[in-house]
């Protein structure tokens, strides 16, 4: 009879626990590293609906069948495949957007933003998004348009979405 | 049986993995990741750091670039286009800043021309204080690397954002 101790570490199989341990740490490393990474999100440029510290699940299959939409929150690739840009799609490749006093305008139509929890005064002149590209922007509109990584991204960039 | 199989294919593919990697073509691309590291380290400045050993610490940064390099690195810092300037910039920078670090977040490289010029792709963070202000900067660089005098350094650096401002004419 095994001490209680062993069988809690090992189970009652010594051999089996360690070659579903191996599957299991290499099933969440292929998760992890090709679908589904964890997220620390460092910055306070998606303030309010994300925090700075917070833990998140990034998704790199969501866009593999479909194109971003507007409102949607994508990972943009910095270089290599583990630090990215969190935003959220404003505009569409072929869309003009402008911001007027902080309000969001595409192709000259006032779009609701019920993500936002305080105003801005960011302007921006009418810009066409090229074909193949979007413009992002992070949530804190707190922040001067100037200081804000915002501004158009290419789609290859986009590495994928949130899971959670 | 099937168990020992297994074993000795994972060990056998960890071996041959590890000769691929020490021995293989990429050595000199491990170089050249070992001296990004190298150099973030050298630009870093402890809180109460003073002025001591200034001029080597700056030398010393200088080293990493070539002669001729030219550098953009992003504003407030004007472009530079030698490894003097780049000298200049980095003591005037770690006389103003009260503590700098740079962590490198992420990168990618490859080789432009085989064992002769290498690009990569940076990602860093910059955390500054100065005058009791602190910053977090995000960059992206696009850096390319050459061979001078047997040591990999810095031809060329300038800032490479994937999320870039739409031109001022709103095109």
């Amino acid at each position: 009879m095994l001490p209680i101790w062993t069988i809690w570490l090992w189970g009652r199989n010594p051999r089996v626990t360690l070659w579903r341990a191996l599957a299991l740490g290499a099933l969440f490393y292929v998760l992890g590293r090709f679908a589904f990474p964890p997220v620390h999100v460092s910055g306070m440029s998606m303030e309010p609906t994300i925090h700075d510290g917070a833990w998140r699940l990034g998704n790199k299959l969501k866009f593999l069948q479909r194109e971003p939409e507007r409102g949607e929150l994508v990972m943009v690739r910095m270089a290599g495949w583990r630090a990215f840009y969190l935003k959220r799609v404003l505009a569409l490749p072929g869309e003009t957007i402008a911001f007027s006093n902080g309000v969001l305008l595409i192709n000259g139509r006032v779009q609701a933003e019920p993500y936002l929890r305080c105003g801005s005064a960011w302007q921006l002149p009418a810009t066409r998004v090229p074909l193949g590209e979007y413009f992002v922007a992070g949530d804190n509109r707190a922040v001067p348009l100037a200081a804000h990584k915002a501004g158009l991204t290419r789609r290859g960039d986009i590495a994928g979405g949130l899971l959670w | 049986m099937v168990n020992k199989v297994l074993l000795v294919l994972l060990v056998g593919g960890a071996l041959w993995l590890g000769a691929w990697w020490w021995l293989g073509g990429d050595r000199e691309l491990k170089k050249i990741v070992r001296q990004s590291d190298r150099l973030a380290a050298a630009l870093h400045k402890a809180p109460g750091n003073g002025l001591l050993g200034l001029a080597t610490r700056t030398r010393e940064i200088a080293d990493f670039f070539a002669h001729q390099a030219q550098i953009t690195p992003g504003e407030p810092l004007p472009a530079l286009h030698s490894r003097e300037e780049v000298l200049g910039v980095a003591a005037s920078t770690l006389q103003a800043v009260s503590s700098l670090e740079v962590k490198i977040l992420d990168r990618e490289v490859s080789w432009v021309r085989p064992q002769e010029e290498a690009a990569m792709r940076l990602a860093v963070e910059v955390l500054v204080q100065a005058h009791g202000e602190r910053q977090k900067l995000l960059h992206t660089y696009a850096v390319n690397w050459i061979r001078e005098e047997e040591r990999w350094v810095i031809a060329t650096a300038q800032i490479a954002e994937s999320i870039r401002r739409p031109d001022s004419s709103g095109q």
